[in-house]
């Protein structure tokens, strides 16, 4: 798995397996965009949202399979039905002290998965954790659009 | 991470502790590595910057007051490297031999450790040549054993000793420790095979083979200077000179350990130099940027912002969603699919599909949504009709099949 990407192939394989998946992303959001719509008309915006996040968030795990150890573990978080937390409070940004020591900890934050990654992997699972979260958020971006026009 | 302070300071000389901390920091990324046991030059890496100016301080004050008991309540790390930079320090206690005869008996008569001993007593800078040898080798061998006895160290560190034995209680509890090692001498070899078969997967398997060879050569000399050599060099990455000094009064033979472990940490570092220029292909903007730790900061900050990003754009959903239908389909088709080239359509039902793995987790999940509640059977119409292109067929067809299951269904109330 490593060293699939690692190589020569750089462009071409990433994006060869992200574009089969993005089909499939792209349909499971909208079918979970759907079931929301449906189902929650009369709980709050905020429920709305949650779940619409989750939907994302589990539409990146489902199209990116079980190859990677981030959408492994992220599966495994829906699938407990844990809160979806993710730590996005500008705050942990905000302080550039302890810059060296902690950037692999706060990255092992973000990347699900991460606290069980040792460096070279966590490298490579950022790597695709942030291909499909650009190629999910252009695909909100995208319904988004359409729906509002 | 008692561990780790004892590599730092289990150095004789003072400046030792300057000379390894500046490889240690000119090695760039210091990765804190979760797993203990598994990659532990990383781990020591970490720890070593993090501890190295408190280190400094500690050894450096600590040099002069060798009289000073090891303090057992205070904090066991500090606690421990001050007493080991005082035994290293040269200077060493000439009441050292009447205290060290008990703490021999600990030791069982190893041959291994009989050898190390011999080896080791080439840094008898002090009286106590052969008899700092087993502080040497109970140090390191302490050093090595990752599940530290930290209760046993601190029972030496409570050993009811004269102030002027402070070395002993870190003599003791290296011995105790030395001890353990010799007995577990199996197990922290294997533990170095691991780490190395490790390296092997990781890095290069010949590296990794000619580093467990040349550990399995100076296995008797330098048994446990090899296991701390390679996670010493490991973050030494640059500066494999510096980790050897830091060790010079232990063996002399570390060149060939340090080498073969410099390299299996060079291919490690050319590892993860590949996939930081990966990373700095997808987070835009970064072409410019040199440094591990601006990129770092650079990749933090935009999974971050993405991350931010997913959570307003579905609070935008949210707030919107009322309006959705499935025009949606057709413009996303046209949008967003197509934007990055045709497809060879692995949606729907297609049983030729290019991924196994999306082939039966779509299937799943269309039967599961058609089963469920795929509604408006117009939309799906309208959509269907709107598609042009030539991989939407399929797309339609799923279409088609789902509104004609949910036609079938009850729909449920909007």
């Amino acid at each position: 798995m490593e060293s699939k990407s690692s190589t020569t192939g750089n462009r071409d394989n990433p994006n060869r397996n992200l574009h089969g998946s993005k089909t499939m992303m792209a349909s499971h959001f909208l079918r979970a965009l759907f079931r929301i719509q449906q189902t929650s008309t009369s709980s709050s915006s905020a429920g709305r949202s949650r779940r619409i996040r989750r939907a994302a968030y589990a539409s990146m795990a489902y199209s990116a399979g079980t190859r990677r150890a981030w959408s492994r573990a992220l599966l495994r978080k829906l699938r407990s039905r844990a809160r979806l937390r993710f730590p996005r409070r500008l705050s942990r940004a905000a302080t550039p002290q302890r810059r060296d020591m902690d950037q692999a900890q706060v990255l092992r934050k973000l990347v699900p998965g991460g606290p069980s990654m040792d460096d070279c992997k966590l490298l490579e699972e950022t790597a695709d954790y942030i291909r499909f979260l650009t190629t999910q958020v252009r695909l909100m971006q995208t319904v988004m659009d359409s729906v509002s026009s | 991470m008692d561990m780790n302070e004892r590599d730092e300071c289990s150095s004789e000389k003072n400046e030792h502790h300057l000379t390894y901390s500046n490889a240690g920091f000119s090695s760039g990324w210091q990765f804190r590595n979760p797993s203990v046991g598994i990659v532990p030059g990383d781990q020591r890496g970490s720890m070593e910057d993090s501890f190295n100016p408190s280190l400094w301080k500690l050894c450096e004050s600590d040099m002069p007051a060798i009289a000073k008991p090891v303090p057992a309540t205070s904090r066991f790390d500090d606690g421990w490297t001050p007493s080991d930079s005082s035994s290293r320090g040269g200077t060493f206690l000439p009441s050292g031999p009447p205290i060290l005869t008990p703490t021999l008996s600990h030791f069982p008569a190893d041959s291994a450790f009989i050898k190390r001993a011999a080896r080791f007593s080439c840094f008898s800078a002090a009286s106590l040549g052969s008899m700092a040898a087993p502080f040497g080798a109970s140090h390191l061998a302490g050093a090595q054993i990752h599940n530290i006895d930290i209760n046993m160290a601190k029972d030496a560190s409570l050993h009811d000793v004269e102030p002027g034995e402070a070395t002993v209680p870190s003599g003791v509890g290296g011995g105790h420790e030395n001890a353990d090692s010799s007995s577990k001498d199996l197990a922290a070899k294997k533990r170095r095979r691991s780490s190395e078969e490790l390296e092997a997967e990781q890095g290069d398997p010949q590296m990794a083979a000619e580093a467990k060879t040349e550990s399995v050569d100076t296995d008797h000399k330098a048994e446990q200077s090899s296991s701390t050599a390679k996670p010493n060099g490991k973050h030494d990455k640059d500066a494999s000179e510096a980790p050897k000094e830091d060790y010079i009064h232990v063996r002399a033979r570390r060149g060939q350990a340090t080498n073969s472990h410099s390299l299996a940490e060079r291919v490690r570092r050319e590892k993860i130099s590949q996939r930081m220029k990966l990373l700095q292909e997808l987070v835009p903007g970064c072409s410019k940027v040199t440094g591990k730790a601006v990129m770092l900061d650079e990749i933090i900050n935009y999974v971050q912002s993405l991350q931010q990003q997913v959570e307003f754009l579905s609070m935008k959903l949210a707030a919107v969603n009322p309006r959705l239908d499935f025009n949606i389909e057709s413009l996303l088709s046209k949008d967003f699919l197509q934007s990055h080239g045709g497809t060879s359509s692995a949606i729907g039902f297609s049983p030729d599909a290019v991924h196994p793995q999306m082939h039966v987790s779509q299937q799943g999940l269309v039967q599961a949504e058609i089963s469920g509640n795929l509604n408006h059977p117009n939309a799906f119409r309208r959509a269907v009709n709107s598609m042009p292109n030539a991989w939407d067929e399929q797309l339609q067809n799923v279409m088609q099949m789902a509104a004609f299951s949910s036609n079938s269904q009850q729909p449920r109330t909007q």
